[in-house]
């Protein structure tokens, strides 16, 4: 019984020593490639196809997933309101909640899914075929040039989306709720604007930037740490996915607590 | 007579418990040709890359025409070399011109200027000005080296390093690589050094030998000498025999790398 709970101990151990290690490497890759971005040289047409493939190429996921939430948001908050005669609330809790939570979080998610994996392929293949060894020899700093305009571009792209995320989102409750809810389409887009501040738009938007930050490096870190062979960029994908998605859904907690705890 | 162009004293290295390098002295004088043979793991390419930077020795030293690069600014990053590996290497994301000239289109070369370079030294390795539009996804392995080495050359450098040049490829197309590989390194008069275990590659390419074993280096010599080292390990290496002091040593100790 003793043997069975001290070999427990060592377990937890081991996990939280490999954990903090883990962290402590993301950590100092994340400030290796964010400090590149103060230094020249500056990798223009990187950072541009990134922000392609991450930002524009992401539009139709994040359109798609935030109309039908924006749709189920309505419905949802609709069927409870009900309840204690609370149906008119339904635009302004749909915009309120695209805003803070929904546009930001499910717009990261969508990325990280889509993104993460994406980077984390790419720079695994190149690991694993030489191409970042290549860099080097061609005198090029990969962090400089593979890892830094991914973070920049994905930091900048995420709000955007989250905005249109937010948009689309509201639109889908708009769409539902006109429609499916009787709903005076004049009436409900004047609560949908009556209730929503700026701050919830605004911590949205900055919760978004966070996530694409999360997305860029995790991906990029599994990526050029992958190991050898198919299945080594197979295991760098699902890791960088998982970890990406597990670190949005952790720091949206810690910023909701920042932004909004009484 | 001057320093090595490159020299590497009681290099070490490990990966955990599995000690790859285990003092390895080599040196090859600028302008000459050094092909490094060995079985698989044996650490060939650990030893290029330690020269190279992309791996940091545990202990030894490497010198750059004498200079300990250790304390050289820079590393071997301060020298004009070029490294053809052994898949090519080559940046899918990017057509076969942008790969050749990526260096030239980051100094201050034009874009239409770094296109022609690229042009002309494709056409060295001989490859038509059509295929630098293409993407590396559409070349055969042979092309691929061939732009790979194209790329190795494109600044004129002083050193070039080839990894497996022939690996993967036909014995037609690996006789046209090394041919390719001892003009150009003749023509530009470089120092080369060459991982390879093709022995018609290291006759044809090679005019010194160092052959590594487990970690360090079971014999050096000039290539004439390869026939003649005295050596039971080089001799069974070099004749490709499956019996041998390498086969016995191999099934008695876990693998290198």
């Amino acid at each position: 019984m003793v043997r069975f709970a001290s070999n427990i101990f060592v377990h937890v151990g081991r996990a939280f020593l490999a954990g903090c290690r883990a962290v402590g490497r993301i950590s100092v890759f994340a400030a290796e490639g964010v400090s590149h971005l103060a230094r020249p040289p500056f990798y223009f047409r990187e950072f541009y196809q990134a922000l392609l493939s991450i930002g524009f190429f992401s539009l139709p996921v994040v359109g798609l997933t935030a109309f039908f939430t924006g749709g189920a948001l309505a419905l949802q908050i609709y069927a409870g309101g009900s309840r204690f005669s609370a149906e008119s609330a339904v635009p302004s809790i749909v915009a309120i909640g695209m805003a803070r939570e929904l546009g930001p979080v499910l717009c990261g998610l969508m990325v990280a899914g889509r993104v993460a994996s994406s980077i984390a392929a790419e720079l695994g293949t190149m690991r694993v075929t030489e191409q970042i060894d290549a860099l080097v020899t061609l005198d090029t700093n990969p962090s400089k040039y593979l890892v830094a305009p991914r973070i920049a571009a994905a930091t900048l792209a995420m709000p955007v989306l989250a905005g249109i995320g937010d948009i689309v989102g509201i639109f889908g409750g708009y769409v539902v709720g006109v429609s499916r809810l009787g709903f005076n389409p004049s009436s409900y887009l004047q609560t949908t604007t009556q209730f929503l501040e700026t701050a919830d738009v605004v911590s949205g938007l900055v919760k978004a930037a966070v996530f694409g930050f999360i997305v860029a490096v995790v991906g990029c870190y599994h990526g050029m740490n992958s190991e050898r062979g198919a299945k080594g960029v197979g295991r760098a994908t699902t890791n960088a996915v998982a970890t990406s998605s597990v670190l949005i859904i952790a720091t949206n907690f810690a910023l909701t607590e920042l932004f909004f705890a009484a | 007579m001057p320093p090595p162009a490159i020299q590497m004293t009681g290099v070490e290295k490990s990966f955990g418990a599995n000690r790859v390098l285990r003092g390895v002295n080599l040196s090859v004088q600028r302008g000459r040709s050094l092909a490094i043979i060995g079985g698989s793991g044996t650490g060939k390419s650990v030893a290029v890359k330690c020269i190279i930077g992309l791996v940091e020795p545990d202990a030894g030293s490497i010198f750059l025409d004498g200079k300990d690069l250790s304390r050289t600014k820079g590393g071997f990053g301060s020298a004009n070399y070029g490294m053809l590996f052994q898949g090519g290497a080559l940046f899918d994301s990017m057509p076969v011109w942008q790969n050749v000239a990526f260096r030239l289109l980051r100094g201050s070369r034009g874009k239409e200027a770094a296109l022609q370079i690229a042009i002309e030294k494709l056409a060295r390795v001989g490859l038509s000005a059509d295929v630098a539009h293409l993407y590396p996804s559409e070349l055969s392995g042979g092309m691929l080296k061939r732009a790979g080495l194209a790329r190795a050359i494109a600044t004129d450098p002083e050193i070039i390093f080839f990894d497996e040049p022939t690996t993967g490829l036909d014995p037609i197309m690996a006789s046209v690589i090394n041919e390719l590989i001892r003009g150009v390194v003749d023509e530009m008069g470089v120092t080369a050094v060459t991982i390879t275990h093709d022995m018609a590659s290291v006759r044809t390419i090679a005019h010194e030998v160092v052959m590594l074993n487990r970690g360090i280096v079971e014999w050096a010599g000039n290539v004439d000498d390869l026939g003649q080292s005295g050596n039971s390990a080089v001799e069974q290496f070099v004749n490709g025999n499956a019996e041998g002091p390498l086969t016995a040593a191999a099934s008695r100790l876990p693998p290198a790398t």
